[in-house]
Formats: structure tokens, sequence, C-alpha cells
């Protein structure tokens, strides 16, 4: 059975989308008589226009490629996306409790969690508690150091501590 | 000679030194080490660059840059891996050489090539570079319209290898570009709403996202990056007959690179493959390379920094960036309100003198560091990616947020982190984009100007001679793809009937 739903098929619909979208945004700009047709929408308008035919021409080959049976088989992706999408959550926490929690705590708990994480299943149980411990200390130290450099020498402002007040 | 003076005791003070001794080292750490690039170095130290003074944070980055594509090396000569797009051609003959027990010398052939195409490039920079600026005094709408358009159309046709795919990449990055107020008439785009966006989307965190959270996220979700170096680095550097045998081959490849880094758009992957494939043809014994050769070692790392020189002139003259880490450092001059292009030569002479001093300089240093730091370099290859992405993880988030303290900058660096790593999931190249997000207001408001001039009419791309080269050339770029599809299916057809 052919497969449909290629990358390029995808690709082409969600950009085809998009661009459509974008249309209706540029007609959605303020513009003035005095524009002399070069308005604020000229370039948005002719960008709409130019993404819409690259797109449909992405799809259409794309269709016609299946159609026609010469699509190459995509392999197995080398993308694992839920360790991807799982450290963007990390990241989303990280980001959120550090206007309270402040750089210093979120960021060690931060390095602790993906390094741990992230690590090689060889080097050891990841619920040995030796094993925790040691990635603790590289991860305060590593915090120390960062905060050392951007905000010691580069006189960079993190947030702070803020919970309490 | 007093500018001259000044941005010599600029470049030499302490401060500024020990900035671009750090530069360079930490541009060759990034280099050598497999995901992390030179790119992705330049984008995490711009916001930092803002504390300094301008000579001192962008000769700083151009240490960087210089260390950067010079660090790909070690790893492609010690573990087969690339460390940067640009050293592709050095794993070649570079991995052979250590195979045969000669890493040592594969790594300081690598690093005299690299210093000479470096300084070869950054003569040309010095001579050229002036020279330009003055040509593009003359430049109106129309040609700043037409480079942009070639520097475009050339970075479509030769990244990724899939022009519509490249079109598309450039189209959303000039997209991004118009959101917020109008450059011509101040009228809000696309801002529904939210006053943050007003001004657009800041440069620096977009360009963290897609060079640093990308590069992460690919990263982390692959994981292909799981190596250890296995070899000796033993002897550094080649006799000095070795040396002389080469030195044609690197001057040759050095000058061709700078010839490809000036053009817009065009990069070391491309100059290491054109100057590889012409020391290639020319030698006497072909068949040696890919086994090990040094000819073929030394012309692809002579071509890939002899780009830096090469792609510092655009960014410099015309405000083109003339590969995506010149892009980046464009953003830096942005964070100084410092506009590159002509006027910059009469309105900062001294920040162009500490910038060729600088890029000399950083040479220097980078030939010292291959030369007497590359064992410790290869130690640091074996540093377990696990400990070292969370970190990179963490520099982008502080990067985002430097730059105005905000964490409205922070989510849009996780944002565009995302929207790489999804069009990288689905084979759109990234680069592209990022130029049009350069170019975009380049673009637009010298493709508005030079309707306005013309009342309308597209032919004033033609009209002018230097206008009229760059469209034609970048007509061509577009085209070209198409017809050599066809020639080949013609060509195929014919075989077959």
């Amino acid at each position: 059975m052919k497969k449909w739903l290629t990358k390029d098929t995808c690709s082409g619909i969600v950009l085809l989308a998009f661009s459509v979208w974008w249309l209706w945004g540029a007609n959605q700009i303020n513009v003035r008589e005095m524009d002399n047709g070069l308005a604020a929408d000229y370039m948005p308008k002719l960008l709409g226009y130019v993404l819409l035919v690259l797109s449909a021409i992405l799809l259409a080959t794309s269709l016609l490629k299946t159609y026609r049976g010469c699509h190459v088989e995509e392999g197995k992706s080398p993308y694992r996306h839920w360790k991807a999408f799982g450290l963007l959550a990390g990241l989303a926490l990280y980001c959120l409790f550090m206007d309270k929690l402040g750089f210093v705590i979120c960021t060690v708990l931060f390095l602790f969690g993906t390094m741990s994480a992230l690590c090689d299943p060889k080097e050891g149980n990841k619920k040995d508690i030796k094993f925790l411990a040691k990635y603790l200390i590289i991860a305060a130290i590593l915090t120390a150091v960062i905060y050392a450099i951007f905000v010691v020498a580069f006189k960079i402002t993190l947030p702070e501590f803020s919970l309490m007040s | 000679m007093d500018l001259f003076a000044n941005a010599l005791m600029s470049v030499l003070s302490p401060s500024s030194f020990f900035l671009l001794i750090g530069g360079v080292g930490l541009g060759i750490i990034f280099g050598a080490i497999p995901g992390l690039t030179a790119t992705m170095a330049v984008a995490l130290l711009v916001p930092f660059t803002y504390s300094m003074a301008p000579a001192q944070g962008i000769v700083a980055l151009v240490g960087v840059y210089v260390g950067g594509i010079y660090g790909g090396s070690i790893s492609a000569c010690l573990v087969n891996i690339p460390g940067t797009p640009a050293s592709m051609l050095t794993t070649i003959d570079g991995y052979p050489m250590g195979q045969r027990g000669e890493a040592g010398k594969a790594i300081g052939y690598a690093t005299v090539s690299s210093f000479v195409g470096g300084i070869v490039s950054g003569i040309i920079l010095i001579v050229f570079a002036g020279q330009v600026a003055k040509i593009a005094y003359k430049f109106g709408p129309a040609e700043y319209f037409s480079i942009a358009f070639f520097g475009l159309s050339l970075i479509c046709a030769v990244s990724g290898g899939n022009l519509l795919k490249g079109l598309i990449s450039a189209i959303i990055g000039l997209m991004i570009k118009c959101v917020g107020m109008d450059p011509v008439t101040s009228v809000s785009r696309y801002v529904f709403g939210y006053t943050s966006l007003l001004g657009g989307f800041t440069f620096i965190p977009v360009m963290i996202g897609l060079f640093g959270m990308r590069e992460f996220l690919i990263q982390v979700s692959t994981g292909r990056y799981r190596f250890q170096v296995e070899q000796r680095v033993g002897k550094i550097l080649p006799s000095l007959k070795e040396l002389l045998h080469e030195k044609w081959i690197m001057l040759r490849s050095g000058l061709i690179g700078t010839f490809i880094g000036i053009l817009p758009g065009a990069g070391g992957p491309i100059a290491a493959f054109l100057s590889y494939e012409c020391t290639r043809r020319l030698s006497k014994h072909p068949e040696t390379f890919g086994k090990g050769e040094p000819d073929g070692l030394c012309s692809s790392e002579a071509a890939n920094n002899g780009v830096t020189g090469g792609a510092i002139i655009p960014m410099l003259t015309l405000g083109v960036p003339g590969d995506s880490v010149t892009a980046i450092m464009l953003g830096a001059f942005m964070v100084h309100n410092i506009t590159p292009g002509p006027n910059l030569f009469t309105n900062s002479p001294d920040l162009i003198y500490a910038i060729y001093l600088g890029f000399i300089i950083a040479n220097v240093l980078m030939l010292i560091y291959g030369l007497f730091g590359a064992k410790v370099f290869a130690k640091i290859l074996n540093v377990p990616m696990g400990i070292l992405l969370p970190c990179v993880a963490v520099l982008t988030v502080i990067g985002g947020y430097s730059i105005r303290n905000s964490l409205f900058d922070v989510r849009l660096v996780v944002l565009f982190g995302l929207l790489g790593y999804v069009m990288s999931c689905f084979d759109f190249p990234i680069v592209p984009m990022v130029l049009g997000l350069v170019l975009g207001q380049l673009c637009e408001a010298n493709l508005r100007s030079a309707l306005v001039i013309s009342k309308g009419s597209w032919w004033i791309f033609f009209e002018h001679p230097i206008a009229c080269v760059f469209t034609v050339l970048g007509l061509i770029m577009l085209i070209s793809p198409l017809i050599a599809k066809i020639l080949v299916k013609a060509v195929d057809r014919k075989k077959n009937s």
C-alpha cells in the first residue's frame, strides 16, 4: 500500500495552510492611501504568494512521486523525538521557575536532571545513590563556574531567589 | 598611521588580548567537538559582547570564528567526524593519516595550512575591503537588493541539495523579519496586540535558538556523537621540507577559499570541496587522494580558513554576510548600534583597523594553539556529551536572557530552537532562513525604494549594470539546478532508447 503522508506531503500541507494564514494577516495590515502601491503590506503579500506557490509545488511533486511509486522509502528516523521534547519540557520548567527560584538553584536542578538523563547507561546504575551524588556535585560545580564567569566577570544580571519577596 | 597605532593599542591592551586568546581557544574547543560548531559558539557569545567596547567584542568574536573553523580539523583527523561542516573534506585524508600512526602530523599539516589560508585571506581582506567599500558608496537601492537576492539564491542553490526547500526556508526567514513595525512607514505587522513584538523578533535570541538550542535538541534526540579518541597524538610539526612541498597548494587553496568566502552566502564546505577537487585534478598522483594524502588535507584546510577573511569583506563593506558565522556577527554590530556598510569605513576606521589586526593576531594565536595544544584539545574530545550538552543548553538560556534581562527573549530562544528542530526533522536547511532573516530588512527597504524610483517597474534591476550582473547571476543560480535536471533526464532517455 502506498504511503501518502510522507515528510514532504505533510510539510507541503502545513506550509500551504501557513501561507493562506499569512496572506490573511497581510490583508489586516493598515495601508494608507499615499503609499503608492508599495505600502507596508507589499512585502508580506509578495512573500505570502511566493510561499503559496512553492508549497503547492512541494505538495504536488510529493504526491506525484507517491502516485508514480518512485518515492524513496523513508527509513527509520534517526530522531528520538520523545527525548528532545522531554528536555524541552525540562527547559520550559527551568525558564518558568528561574524567576522565582533564581538562576543558581534552577541551574543546579536542571543540569543534574539533564546530565543524569543523558549519561551513558554504561557509566552506572541511574538509581545508585553514588552515581546520582556524582552528577549532583558536577552540576553544582558547573553552576558555580558559569555563575563566576557570567555574573562576576561579565557583570551580567541573572534572576535571583525571589520566592520569599 | 595614528589610526593603526590606536587600533594596535586597543587590540593589544591586556583585556582585549586576553579576550582574543580566550576567543580563539573557545572557538577551537567548539570547532573540535562534533555537534558544537563555530556558528553556535559565535551565536552564544554575541550577547556577552554587549558589556564590552565594540572593538573588543567584535575582535573576540573574530577570534572565535578563526579558531572555530580550524578546530573542526582536530576531530576530522582523530575520530573521522568533521567538527564543522567546513572540515568535511579534511576527514578524507586526515583520518587515514591518523590510522597510519601520523595523527599528530595530520593535525600539524592542518594547523599550518589553516594558518596560511587565514593569512592569505587576511591580506586580501586588508587590501581589498577598503576598495570594495569605495565602490559600494556608489550603490543605490537596486544594487543592494540585487546583491541580497544573489546571496539568497546562491545559498538556496547550494545548501542541503534541495533548491525548493532552500527557497522555502529563505522565504520563512524573510517572513519572520516582516513581523513588527514596517521599516518604511512604521505600521505594525503581524503583532496581534503583543507590544513585545512591535520591535520584531530580537535577532540574537532567534540566532541562539536556531544555532544553539536546535543543535542541542538534535544532539539529544539522535545521540549520535558518542566517540572515543583512540589515536595517539605524537609529533605535531611536519619537517620544513614537507611543509615547503605544500606551499603552492596552501597558497592556491587560500585564494580559492577567500574568493568563495567573498560570495555572499557561500561558505567553507564549498570552498573546501572546490579546492580539494582542484588539487586532486592537478596532482601527478590523484590515486593517493583519500588514502592519507597530505596535499588533500592541506588544500581542504587552507581553503576553509581562507573563507574566514573573505566572508568578512562583504559583511564589513555591504552589510551582507559571507557565511552563517558572519551572519551572526552582524548581530554583534547591531548590539553596539553599528551599521556595517561603506559608511563604517569613514565613521569608524579605528574599528576596521582593529578587526584587521585582530584577524591576523587570531590566526597567529591559532597556529600557536594548534602546534602546542593539540594534545589537550584531543583530550577534550573525550569529555562526555551528557555533561557538555546540558551546559550548552544553560548557555543558550543565559545568552537569550542577558541582552535585555527579559524572559520573553528566553522564550524566543526555546521557540526558535523548536522551529529549527522541526525544520531539520523535515529536511529543510536552516542557513537560508538565517540569511533571509539577516537580509530581510535590507531586501525589503531597498526593493521598495528601487520600485518607488522606477515607478513600479522591475526592469530597474536590469538597467543598472552592477544590479543587472547580480540579478542575472541570482536567476542563473535558481534556474541552473532545474536545467541540469532536465538535461540529465534527456540524456537518460537517449541512453534508454
